[in-house]
């Protein structure tokens, strides 16, 4: 690519994961580069999507809509994310939709699993989980043996409707690449992140949830708000003051 | 293509968030700057933007009562007054005092709702035990069966035997967390500090489901330094830590 021809200005937006494969020039020459990327970490996650025919309430759940941390490994996380069920497109709507997730152990040292077989990792976790552990969450959706009630999940039309084997209609992911790694934020490493308002670079700005956005955790929120200080930082709009948390006591 | 040809980002105006307290209920003063940059202030609306969001909290805080409210009445409680006159400090106390009340009610809620269904059993498996609308006492005991073919997992602590070898003067310790093992358990070989020196290699570690025992066997070199040797147990079925065993090597007498 030519600077004015391919490109005026660059924005790079990558995960933290990418940074040493995408901008090696850069951390070679620039400290303040080199010093952020060695400071950064990030975890490999793994993701689970389930659709069902049921809502939360009949299933035992009695506290409403949720987003709760702290459960169990392989996913400690769990989000009702059935508000979207109307902007999909089903023939019949699910009635709840179930979002997991949790940090994903890397592979062991010396080892170098495919990412279909970290896939089939997962899946064989969500699988585990299901049948073992997702019953404290969900009294409802056990057989009679305990193990979960496969039936519960929608699957479309011409896939597995037998048993287990309806969860490989659903949605699993392990998020191994580099760019789909985790940000971390670790005590002492926030004070070497670079902020998307950086004037080092006159043509040039970054943005995601690792850079010095504000609000600098792993998550949606500093991830916007990282790319609207980009934005800023390009063409000088929005204005900071519309930048909702980046200007606080 | 010269540098002053091609396209550049705008001068910013400054490129630090601005950490005071004095413009968030007013415009910032005129010339009053953040490190690095003039400020322009985080807006000159920020008078107006704080009653907005005054009023919005009041908004969302009013909801929460009014849902506690009908909960409170649902199960025989009094709904307070909430009505009281406005003004800054006293617009403050109410918040606060709102949020410890909410709070309250809300343990008591809690509390009174899992004491109203104490008969539908927990649910079998290795996580809590939890609270979700049933009474989470007494832990579930005995163990349920699990299915055949399956790991007996047990919610008890397990019990340990250390079976240790040697011919030095060694003090062990053993920490199991409280988590269920499913197994088979794995140790690392113990490590001291400094990471030249030898390391414990060879432990044997056995989850006896049926005993709910963990059966540890240690064989301590003879030549092995003085010094602290810890390393991990963890459970294959997660690779999650279950305990540290740290072994003391004493000097000899």
């Amino acid at each position: 690519m030519k600077l004015g021809r391919d490109f005026d200005l660059a924005l790079l937006g990558v995960g933290v994961g990418a940074l040493p494969y995408v901008s090696r020039q850069l951390i070679e020459r620039d400290p303040a580069w080199r010093s952020m990327v060695e400071h950064s970490a990030s975890v490999p996650t793994q993701a689970l999507q389930l659709w069902l025919s049921e809502d939360f309430e009949s299933l035992g759940w009695r506290s409403g809509p949720v987003n709760l941390s702290g459960f169990v490994q392989p996913f400690d996380t769990w989000a009702d994310m059935s508000h979207l069920a109307p902007e999909e497109s089903w023939p019949v709507a699910p009635r709840a939709i179930a979002y997991f997730c949790s940090v994903f152990p890397d592979a062991p040292p010396g080892t170098q699993p495919s990412t279909d077989e970290r896939n089939e990792e997962v899946f064989e976790n969500a699988r585990r989980f299901l049948n073992r552990d997702v019953g404290w969450l969900w009294p409802g959706a056990k057989q009679p043996t305990g193990d979960f009630l496969w039936d519960l999940l929608v699957v479309p039309p011409g896939t597995p409707q037998d048993g287990e084997a309806r969860l490989r209609s659903q949605f699993w992911r392990a998020n191994v690449r580099p760019s789909d790694r985790y940000t971390l934020a670790l005590p002492g490493t926030l004070q070497f992140r670079i902020s998307p308002l950086d004037p080092s670079y006159d043509n040039f700005a970054v943005c995601g949830d690792w850079t010095d956005c504000g609000f600098n955790e792993g998550c949606v929120e500093s991830a916007v708000m990282s790319g609207r200080l980009a934005a800023h930082a390009l063409c000088g709009f929005p204005a900071l003051s519309e930048i909702v948390g980046y200007d606080h006591p | 293509m010269t540098a002053s040809e091609r396209a550049k980002k705008p001068r910013l105006k400054r490129t630090k968030p601005i950490r005071s307290w004095s413009g968030v209920f007013e415009p910032p003063p005129e010339g009053a700057s953040v490190a690095g940059s003039p400020a322009s202030g985080p807006a000159t609306n920020g008078a107006k933007a704080v009653p907005e969001a005054v009023q919005l909290g009041y908004t969302v805080i009013q909801d929460y009562l009014n849902e506690a409210r009908q909960e409170a009445q649902r199960i025989g409680g009094t709904p307070r007054d909430t009505r009281a006159s406005a003004g800054p400090e006293r617009l403050t106390q109410r918040l606060f005092q709102y949020t410890s009340d909410l709070t309250n009610l809300w343990l008591e809620v809690l509390q009174a709702s899992t004491q109203r269904d104490t008969r539908r059993e927990p649910p079998r498996g290795t996580a809590g035990p939890f609270v979700n609308g049933y009474h989470a006492e007494p832990a579930p005991s005995p163990t349920p069966a699990a299915p055949q073919g399956a790991p007996v997992v047990s919610l008890q602590s397990p019990s340990v035997s250390l079976k240790l070898c040697t011919s030095r003067r060694v003090e062990a310790t053993i920490e199991l967390r409280p988590a269920p093992i499913v197994g088979p358990l794995v140790a690392h070989e113990l490590r001291a500090a400094d990471p030249d020196a030898p390391r414990v290699q060879g432990i044997e570690l056995e989850y006896r489901s049926t005993e709910n025992r963990v059966h540890v066997s240690i064989r301590i070199p003879s030549d092995l330094p003085e010094g602290v040797y810890s390393g991990l147990f963890l459970d294959r079925s997660d690779n999650l830590p279950r305990g540290t065993l740290t072994v003391t090597v004493l000097p000899q007498d």
